[in-house]
């Protein structure tokens, strides 16, 4: 019997992709690769270059050295062309106040030019539970409304892959389960690719399916957490596996974790 | 574009801001007015024959009344729309985090800058044009005057002028809310410059031609000195858009007027020459007002077009990141 090949598409590739802001180095020489369909977990602490690695993904900032791939595109060559397929939710995304939840998503609609509007509007309320807070103003959200509301911006523009910036922060106990329900069912309801930007380790392991560690700018580890517990020998758990990589700074990521 | 200039446009009319603004403008606008019209009223009353054709109504506009006329209310205080409505565009989206939010969306960066000062620029056009109605309909109602077609005329041009006087100061405020991350900051950059060309410059002007140019008997100056004076003024008022706008709107505004610079070549003339002048002089046309008035206002579009490229220089070399 012929075995079938097994196609994983890369969605993102970053080739040595480094930042520095004069002498300061961000994000220094990062090698990735996020696969089609996956959760993909991308830890550090504060100031560890997440954030700016995911704006340079976006062209939203230049890299100064090295290139990413994005969906098979250069996101400095083909801006528009990058985020018209990649949804992005900031690390504390604001909400035009005095505009309703149905507003809002219309105005990401008219910017990414979308069709049928008012249903996509409806779906995506929907799919994240604010249907019966369409016509309320957005000043007058909690914080978990308007992390929700903020991954149905993401969502009305039907992306193929999401990058969500600590998407949990601030919330409380309720909202972090809603929003880590949610961004499970992604892959398998909407098809997406989604890279979880966060600090809160014990969150990301619960919906990861591979997580990348960065420690000021540099990549210590990356790969399914179970891989990557056997290689530091302990246990499967996300805590370890971080400590063991940050104690182990010298030892930076080798073969085992690729 | 499109969707940004359509939600910085009902941002615009659905503020408290824009309300107070108006009434502001209006305030002052019809004060300027009636007051300028009770003169005329008097002068009318008294049998003012001498006053011309195709240019009684537009006194209105220009004459001084016991106020300022509406042209100088227009180059002082006027800026103060555009900077109202363009201090906080690029810094309050980026304080609130909502600037990240739409640089993610498939836009340029220069489209929201160009957007927002679209918006900004209908904004001004609409409030511009319901003042210019009812201070028309002031005038009618209020003194009996019935404008010409060519006072109609010369009032839209004035009114084209405005707008782009107005839009140079809501390009400025832009770049200042861009250049400065607090919107305190930015306002008060913005109130600076609006002083130093409104009023800074123009002193500095006259004080300068008077250092460069002195008179030698102040009481009687010779032709020759004047002119001097005059130029090196007037090369101050060309970096000063208030100074402008003032000499444009005048000069479109007032059939009779020639320019502070043809004013002062006629008073250096011979009697010959003047005389062969005289024979043409006369109520300028609208077109012949306009070609005296197309200098100052190149001038003011350039303003507005380095304001502009200077907004977008700065804009796409900063980062996006709120914090």
């Amino acid at each position: 019997m012929k075995r079938e090949k097994v196609v994983v598409e890369k969605i993102v590739e970053t080739f040595g992709l480094t930042k520095r802001y004069g002498r300061q180095t961000v994000v220094d020489r990062l090698d990735l690769t996020v696969s089609q369909g996956e959760i993909f977990g991308f830890l550090g602490p504060n100031g560890a270059g997440k954030t700016t690695t995911l704006l340079m993904l976006l062209g939203l900032t230049e890299p100064t050295s090295g290139y990413a791939q994005v969906l098979g595109l250069d996101p400095r060559r083909w801006p528009l062309e990058v985020k018209s397929s990649v949804g992005y939710l900031a690390e504390n995304m604001g909400v035009y106040g005095d505009l309703t939840a149905y507003q809002s998503l219309a105005f990401i609609g008219d910017l990414n030019h979308i069709n049928g509007l008012s249903q996509a509007i409806y779906e995506a309320l929907d799919l994240v539970g604010l249907s019966e807070v369409a016509h309320k103003k957005t000043g007058q959200f909690s914080r978990g409304m308007r992390q929700r509301l903020g991954l149905a911006e993401v969502l009305i523009k039907n992306p193929k892959l999401v990058f969500l910036d600590e998407p949990t922060l601030g919330l409380d106990p309720d909202g972090i389960a809603t929003m880590l329900e949610l961004i499970e069912r992604l892959p398998a309801e909407k098809g997406l690719t989604v890279v979880l930007s966060s600090h809160l380790l014990h969150l990301v392991s619960r919906v990861a399916h591979r997580v990348a560690i960065l420690d000021r700018g540099r990549l210590m580890a990356v790969g399914p957490l179970e891989e990557l517990a056997a290689h530091a020998g302990v246990s499967a758990d996300l805590e370890q596996v971080y400590r063991y990589f940050f104690k182990n700074h010298s030892q930076v990521l080798s073969e085992a974790t690729r | 574009m499109k969707a940004i200039i359509r939600k910085e446009l009902a941002d615009h009319f659905g503020s408290t801001r824009f309300m107070l603004l108006m009434s502001l403008v209006f305030m002052i606008s019809f004060l300027g007015v009636f007051l300028a019209g009770q003169g005329i009223r008097e002068v009318l009353a008294g049998g003012g024959g001498y006053l011309l054709r195709d240019r009684t109504f537009l006194l209105l506009f220009t004459a001084p009344g016991a106020f300022m006329p509406l042209t100088a209310i227009m180059a002082l205080f006027g800026p103060l729309v555009g900077l109202i409505l363009g201090f906080d565009a690029i810094n309050r989206e980026r304080n609130q985090g909502t600037l990240s939010k739409i640089l993610a969306q498939p836009v340029y960066r220069d489209e929201v800058i160009l957007g927002k000062y679209l918006a900004g620029l209908i904004t001004i056009g609409v409030l511009l044009t319901a003042l210019f109605l009812i201070l028309t309909g002031l005038g009618m109602t209020g003194v009996g005057l019935v404008p010409t077609i060519g006072e109609l005329a010369r009032l839209a041009i004035f009114w084209l002028m405005s707008v782009v006087y107005l839009g140079f100061w809501l390009g400025l405020a832009i770049l200042a809310s861009i250049a400065f991350r607090s919107v305190a900051t930015s306002a008060l950059a913005a109130a600076v410059v609006w002083i130093l060309l409104g009023f800074f410059v123009p002193v500095l002007g006259q004080t300068a031609a008077a250092a460069l140019t002195p008179l030698e008997d102040p009481a009687r100056p010779r032709a020759e000195e004047l002119a001097a004076y005059d130029h090196v003024s007037r090369l101050f008022s060309l970096a000063s858009p208030p100074a402008l706008f003032g000499e444009a709107a005048v000069i479109m505004l007032d059939p009779t007027h020639r320019g502070s610079e043809q004013a002062l070549r006629l008073s250096t003339m011979s009697r010959l020459d003047r005389l062969l002048l005289n024979r043409f002089q006369g109520v300028l046309s609208v077109a012949q007002s306009l070609i005296l008035a197309i200098p100052d206002l190149l001038v003011l579009i350039a303003f507005s077009l380095a304001t502009f490229l200077g907004s977008y220089l700065v804009f796409v070399k900063q980062e996006v990141r709120s914090a």
